[in-house]
């Protein structure tokens, strides 16, 4: 008696144990292995850090982008969530340019609106800052940029298609003057990011311009299209700039006729119809005669309690 | 109470309470707390690290880029294998009419139980986002052999628990009626699933018609199970898995670990509980037999395998064979092929090596060879892509596991152990009504009369 009484209590807490089991399948928050975000529970406020980037796109579109991190266990973790106060030249709620929040990734970004920017010189000073945070302290973050006129011209010549490139800026006159020696690079858009079309950067002659022969034998979409990227990286005048381009240089892209076909290796919406009645059969007929056993053993049950009564 | 005992079983003669006292389940004695305390301790330190493996991810393993699969998928295939016991003793040996299998096919269905229990659990704990696992459901691709194998375990799963479960219910009748002293939960529970089983002649029909097509039906799914496990591997295009016999292969291997694993399980109960009239030397002898043909037979295979690349020595597939010939692999390699298939193919040869100690050693070489060959069938493989390894970290070209991963796939291995035990804890190892009827073969007709 005593024996089969240790056993049981064995057995119980065993049993007690799945509890804890069925939590860690069940509670969402255990079951993820990476922490996504900060936990900045506490009653002391943390520090950020700010980096901002200033780009001009297309040489019209100015976009302000400031990342927002904060120290966690030795290890910076981006901030999701705040909200960063962009201003022109100082923090001051008339020259405030606008209010953007960070994404997960903890970036804000702001397309500074151009009725709200003062363009009485052509050199500018943009401020990010994060102010009057529950939980985060006061801080700021300020770039500097010039005006410039960063151009992109496509054209093909006995052809050879070639990229024209000219990047110019107001001098002390408010005229416009070449910049010499800047890198810019030239890149193909794909699907998830930038192709490179060449190992090393081109660089801008005394005029301003530069020219490179443009490849043949790059996919573009069915028609042929591609956007070609020029871009100037971190210049420590001009910050970033960037011109986009779509033209049809691209080797137009012909659609596998095999793609939308059922096939063993298709998608999981193409899956081959000989193969679903094939296992579907399978599983009708196996899982069939699994019900009809289970239905056996209530028939046992229902004849042992015939006999009883 | 009385009366209810002579309806239901009363038709077994005095021989019956004797037969019924040897194998009934016997509470655990010191060695069997000890035996539970261990594994428990085991399980329960894996579990430990496997929440840290849920917190921190699966970096805390060995895997990276290359080694993908670690001991845990080799774990996994081995527990499928062992698994196909059940087929093996309760559908195949059943079917070929072979009367000797009766004492050891509850050993056998438990031990299919347990390890594609704990199969199906390995595969959630390979998973580095468990909680995502429902995908593998809701979004399966059916021309993956992924979802193929989440099919045929489930389904292998279930019809070993009714294989398990149908034979029993005349145990579980016996032991609601002939059993006292034994607390309230445990009687309920024998009363619950005994189904209100009288043994009267139409549950007896119904029984024996639905554990004969159960014994059909598992071996289809036993093959499928196996078979699509080695297709996991097979489908794709690498050295050492880009082979055409993988499925017979795999089926082979997996028939000669699960006769491997009952042989160590019946010689173990058969010493704890003093079965030697169940468990006798015949039983050994004719398990051994079996054991040295489907050693044979994986040895076939094993040859094709290893000799019709090693003659051509190609790329890829000739520095994979050299790892395992001699290189890293292959001191590994020729003491799983030695140790686990030659020597017992050898000594099982001779009826002396039949014996039931020498079968049990015999019978832990082939389990413990068995686990590690499934370690040679993953892990080197992922070491020699056909892609080169270029300008990676050099610990990602090895693959060696850590602690917390051996701790963990020894938590499975031990879970399965544990649950073995416990359920003989709680049912007979042997079939007890089988047995008796077996003994009085006139009073089982005379019953059906």
């Amino acid at each position: 008696m005593s024996n089969a009484m240790c056993t049981t209590r064995y057995f119980l807490t065993a049993l007690r144990t799945l509890p804890v089991l069925a939590a860690l399948f069940y509670l969402p928050g255990l079951a993820i292995a990476q922490d996504e975000g900060s936990d900045t529970t506490g009653t002391e406020k943390a520090e950020t850090s700010i980096e901002l980037v200033f780009t001009e796109s297309n040489s019209h579109n100015k976009l302000l982008s400031a990342t927002v991190k904060t120290k966690i266990e030795d290890a910076y973790q981006p901030v999701s969530g705040i909200e960063v106060h962009f201003y022109q030249t100082e923090v001051n709620p008339e020259q405030l340019l606008g209010i953007a929040t960070s994404n997960k990734k903890g970036i804000a970004v702001l397309l500074v609106p151009e009725e709200k920017m003062d363009k009485s010189t052509p050199e500018y000073t943009f401020i990010a800052a994060v102010e009057n945070n529950e939980q985060f302290e006061d801080n700021q973050e300020e770039i500097s940029a010039a005006e410039s006129d960063f151009e992109m011209t496509l054209e093909t010549e006995d052809s050879v298609r070639m990229v024209h490139i000219s990047l110019q800026a107001p001098d002390a006159t408010g005229a416009l003057a070449p910049v010499a020696e800047a890198e810019v690079h030239l890149y193909v858009q794909r699907m998830v990011g930038l192709l490179p079309i060449s190992d090393d950067p081109e660089t801008t002659d005394e005029n301003g311009e530069v020219s490179a022969e443009f490849p043949g034998d790059i996919p573009g979409d069915e028609d042929g299209n591609l956007i070609i990227v020029a871009k100037v990286e971190d210049h420590e005048r001009y910050g970033n700039l960037e011109f986009r381009r779509k033209v049809k240089w691209g080797v137009p892209l012909v659609i596998d006729p095999d793609r939308d076909r059922r096939q063993l290796w298709s998608s999981r919406a193409n899956a081959p119809l000989y193969l679903i009645f094939i296992v579907n059969a399978m599983l009708i007929g196996i899982w069939g005669v699994i019900a009809y056993i289970v239905f056996n053993i209530f028939q046992i049950r229902k004849l042992g309690r015939q006999q009883a009564s | 109470m009385k009366t209810k005992k002579s309806e239901s079983s009363g038709h077994f003669p005095d021989q019956s309470e004797a037969i019924g006292r040897d194998l009934m389940p016997k509470p655990f004695g010191l060695s069997g707390k000890i035996w539970v305390a261990v594994l428990s301790f085991v399980f329960l330190l894996g579990f430990f690290f496997y929440i840290q493996q849920l917190r921190f991810g699966l970096g805390i393993t060995a895997m990276r880029d290359y080694s993908t699969w670690g001991i845990y998928i080799a774990n996994f295939v081995f527990f499928v294998a062992i698994s196909l016991v059940g087929s093996l003793i309760s559908a195949i040996l059943k079917l070929s009419g072979a009367k000797w299998r009766t004492p050891l096919t509850r050993i056998s269905e438990m031990i299919a139980v347990s390890s594609i229990i704990f199969a199906a659990l390995v595969i959630i704990v390979d998973m580095g986002r468990p909680d995502r696992f429902m995908n593998v459901i809701l979004h399966a691709r059916i021309q993956s052999p992924i979802t193929w194998d989440v099919l045929v375990i489930t389904t292998y799963l279930t019809i070993s628990l009714l294989l398990l479960y149908l034979p029993l219910i005349p145990d579980l009748a016996f032991m609601r009626d002939r059993f006292s002293g034994i607390p309230a939960w445990q009687k309920k529970m024998y009363t619950f699933m005994a189904l209100g089983w009288k043994g009267l002649p139409g549950q007896e029909k119904i029984l024996r018609r639905a554990e004969q097509i159960l014994a059909v039906l598992i071996i289809p799914v036993a093959f499928g199970i196996h078979t699509v496990t080695s297709w996991l591997f097979a489908t794709t295009l690498r050295p050492g898995w880009d082979s055409s016999d993988f499925g017979p292969y795999f089926v082979s291997g997996a028939f000669m670990v699960g006769a491997g694993g009952v042989i160590a399980a019946m010689y173990i109960f058969r010493t704890h509980y003093s079965l030697e009239k169940y468990l006798t030397d015949k039983h050994f002898d004719y398990m051994g037999r079996l054991l040295v043909l489907l050693s044979l037979v994986y040895l076939y295979f094993n040859i094709n395998e290893y000799f019709v690349p090693a003659y051509k020595m190609k790329g890829q597939e000739a520095e994979h064979l050299n790892a395992l010939f001699y290189g890293r692999y292959a001191p590994l390699f020729w003491s799983v092929q030695i140790f686990g298939m030659v020597v017992p193919i050898i000594v099982l040869m001779f009826r002396r090596g039949r014996k039931p100690l020498p079968m049990f050693i015999i019978a832990i070489m082939v389990v413990v060879g068995a686990w590690f060959k499934r370690f040679l069938i993953v892990i080197p493989t992922l070491s020699h892509p056909y892609i080169p390894m270029d300008r990676v970290p050099e610990s990602w070209q090895h693959y060696l596991p850590t602690f917390k991963e051996w701790s963990i796939t020894a938590a499975t291995l031990a879970g399965a152990l544990l649950i073995v035990t416990l359920l003989t804890r709680l049912f007979p190892a042997i079939p007890m009504v089988e047995t008796i009827e077996e003994a009085n073969p006139e009073h089982k007709e005379t019953e059906i009369a």
